[in-house]
């Protein structure tokens, strides 16, 4: 039940222009005023808005239009106005940034190629620190696991190699059972993806 | 080009009209601009305010979705993919020109009082009261001028579920923004025009 002093919000204005009654709003609105006339307004509004005309092109419209049209054109390119705005201002970003990094790449290589030295002395050091800091980490992962209370059984229990290979096919077909789940959540509920 | 019946073009649903004119059919292409005429350059013409300009962002519409009609994929609605370039078409030119606050009362572009009357935006009504059809012409003049005011998303969120009377998930789709986006916006838009309705009801 909404509370006397809590006016309508916009999801009770929407649901009763639908014609639907939100559930606890109707004592609401029997007292209060203000939500009353936001109520009539909204649906003078709706109504006003629905009886709008609609504007005719002029004659020769579709003559004009025909005059332009490829009937049976077989080979269609997509229209780059059929991107948003929006859509085109993300493209935008992307090429820039990515412009920008190759950018940033090339230049460090023509660098590195004109100061082999100096690269050399530049990139040894930091190689070694990121190798030592990477097996030190796989080694850090290996102890954990072997830590693990269900490491023991696991092992016993995938020694021979055919209950290996089962597991291993198992988790292979879970994998791409996963992968073609997500795909299809990620594509199917974008439409004109090909617009 | 085809020695196939006519068909029954009101019985046929768009998809169906398309594929006939992916087939090479030119009364296809007729039907679908016939089908679709009215209100796409409804929406444009009361997004640009201007009836020459919306003529020809309609027929480029138009241009654009026909020639490229065998991309059309049959799983969406047609009506949504060209209120989607119709609205793009209109948005464009509104961040182009930043017209987005004109006035109804004619093109921007009209340099004469007749200019300016031949290029208002006509709206008639066919209700069969005179004095109710004052009221309502009246009535949509200020709401036409309250709408010409709003953001030009706003304007294309309001004009796509009031005017056109699109669902909320649709025009998401159109305007390819979350459903949330869109439900904020019409609210906002909503709100403007009702303060807009109040203050010529108080008047």
């Amino acid at each position: 039940m909404k509370p006397p002093t809590l006016h309508l919000s916009a999801d009770d204005l929407d649901a009763l222009l639908e014609g639907i009654t939100p559930p606890g709003i109707t004592s609401h609105l029997e007292t209060c005023t203000l939500c009353q006339r936001m109520v009539a307004l909204d649906q003078q509004l709706a109504r006003v808005l629905s009886s709008l005309p609609d504007a005719d092109p002029s004659i020769g419209f579709a003559d004009a239009i025909m005059s332009e049209v490829r009937i049976g054109a077989g080979t269609v390119t997509l229209p780059t106005a059929s991107y948003s705005p929006r859509e085109v201002a993300a493209r935008r970003r992307v090429w820039i940034g990515g412009g920008l990094a190759a950018a940033a790449v090339s230049g460090g290589f023509v660098w590195a190629a004109l100061n082999p030295a100096d690269a050399l002395g530049f990139a040894t050091p930091a190689w070694q620190q990121a190798g030592q800091s990477l097996w030190l980490a796989v080694q850090g992962v290996v102890a954990n696991t072997m830590e693990q209370p269900w490491f023991e059984p696991v092992r016993t229990g995938l020694g021979s190699p055919s209950r290996a290979a089962v597991a291993l096919l198992g988790g292979a077909g879970l994998y791409a059972l996963a992968l073609v789940g997500m795909r299809r959540l990620l594509t199917e509920p974008t439409p004109h993806a090909s617009w | 080009m085809t020695s196939s019946p006519a068909p029954s073009w009101p019985d046929l649903t768009d998809q169906e009209v398309v594929k006939l004119a992916v087939l090479g059919r030119e009364a296809a292409y007729r039907e679908l601009i016939r089908r679709y005429q009215r209100p796409v350059f409804s929406l444009i013409y009361r997004m640009v305010r201007d009836r020459e300009l919306a003529e020809d962002l309609a027929q480029e519409t138009f241009v654009k979705v026909l020639n490229a009609i065998e991309s059309y994929r049959p799983e969406y609605k047609f009506s949504s993919w060209i209120f989607k370039i119709a609205n793009n078409a209109s948005i464009d030119h509104l961040r182009r020109r930043s017209l987005d606050t004109l006035s109804l009362d004619g093109s921007p572009h009209a340099e004469s009082s007749e200019a300016i009357e031949a290029t208002r935006l006509q709206i008639s009504d066919s209700s069969e009261d005179p004095l109710a059809e004052v009221a309502n012409q009246e009535l949509g003049v200020l709401i036409e001028r309250a709408i010409g005011e709003l953001r030009p998303e706003y304007r294309s969120c309001i004009l796509l579920r009031h005017v056109e009377g699109r669902p909320y998930e649709e025009i998401a789709e159109i305007l390819d923004l979350p459903l949330g986006t869109v439900k904020t916006y019409i609210h906002r838009a909503r709100n403007e025009l009702r303060i807009a309705l109040a203050s010529l009801r108080d008047d």
